[in-house]
């Protein structure tokens, strides 16, 4: 599966913290049992080539989404929407992030 | 914490996470200075203020009854307002505070109607009103989150179009109207102190031209500058 972080051209201190904080979530996957299942990437919405994901994913603003896969395709995608919520602590961010990145990793 | 589960509750809430948080402090300061800068009293500023809050509880009424009836779509709009909102009140808090500083002179506006007058006789309602409108319709991150992404799917969720909204914009302007009328009542003895209200007066609209020209500056090299060099 991809975790996306959606950004735009103009960054904020809160924003560079959730790109951050979800990188390392994503990348504490790299060694056991999901090892190679999870991969993290930043992309920058304002520019052309990645405009359609605010209408795939219907963003609207700064966030994380999870897009599994399912036999190679696409399987239904998760907008973890409550991360500007959970900012406040570290632990409880990467709780939350982890949490739902297995919840994926699991679903039939 | 308050019971967010009463909806009302919970949109005023999210109105106060929005003021509160640090993405829309510049824009906060600029607001709490220009409300704050009356000398008259604390009672002009309250005014000032209570015409702040409204721009804003406007802005976000009106956009909430679109999105919710389905006139606009969410994600459109709000990347929209968040990428040209910001690039257009950078040079336009720029243009303000020279305003302010005197540096243009807008005598075309008092043409006729002795414009300077009537905008003092209003006490700056009209000023705060529209101030309140600009403010809230440039979204940052967090105010966008908390606007298009919990708000919004709330108020359709309830199928409240414009109260809840309202409420919204209530909570994201009320903080800043408070600190504007202690700001208010702290100028006004500091004014009474030295005896010079005319001296006080252009030290405090100066200071507060300044504000507006730091602010936009601000915003110009974070909204601005990035596109122009590619990030």
């Amino acid at each position: 599966m991809t975790v996306y972080y959606f950004h735009g051209y103009a960054r904020c201190a809160s924003c560079r913290k959730i790109e951050q904080y979800t990188k390392e979530a994503a990348e504490s996957f790299a060694a056991g049992q999901y090892a190679g299942r999870v991969a993290f990437a930043a992309l920058n919405v304002e520019e052309k080539a990645n405009e359609h994901f605010v209408k795939d994913y219907q963003l609207v603003s700064k966030t994380v989404v999870l897009q599994p896969e399912k036999d190679g395709k696409p399987g239904a995608w998760e907008n973890l929407d409550r991360i500007w919520f959970e900012l406040g602590s570290k632990d409880k961010f990467l709780v939350y992030v982890k949490e739902h990145i297995v919840k994926q990793l699991e679903a039939k | 914490m308050p019971d967010i589960s009463i909806p009302a509750v919970a949109a005023f809430w999210l109105g106060l996470l929005t003021a509160i948080s640090p993405c829309p402090l510049a824009t906060n300061l600029a607001a709490v200075s220009y409300i704050g800068k009356s000398l008259a009293g604390a009672k002009t500023a309250l005014w000032s203020g209570l015409a702040y809050v409204a721009g804003r509880t406007l802005v976000y009424a009106v956009l909430g009854f679109l999105l919710v009836k389905g006139l606009v779509s969410a994600p459109g709009l709000s990347f929209f307002l968040q990428k040209y909102g910001n690039q257009i009140l950078g040079p336009l808090l720029i243009a303000a505070g020279l305003f302010l500083l005197r540096v243009i002179k807008l005598d075309f506006l008092s043409f006729g109607v002795g414009g300077e007058g009537k905008f003092k006789n209003s006490k700056g309602i009209i000023p705060s009103l529209l101030m309140g409108a600009v403010f809230a319709l440039s979204f940052c991150p967090v105010s966008a989150a908390l606007y298009f992404g919990a708000l919004v799917p709330l108020a359709a969720k309830e199928s409240s179009a414009v109260i809840l909204p309202a409420l919204f914009g209530i909570g994201t302007g009320l903080p800043v109207a408070a600190f504007a009328v202690i700001a208010a009542l702290g100028l006004q003895s500091a004014g009474q102190f030295y005896h010079n209200m005319a001296k006080a007066e252009r030290i405090v609209r100066i200071a507060t031209g300044a504000v507006f020209v730091g602010v936009g500056a601000w915003l110009c090299v974070k909204y601005i500058l990035p596109v122009i060099t590619g990030g």
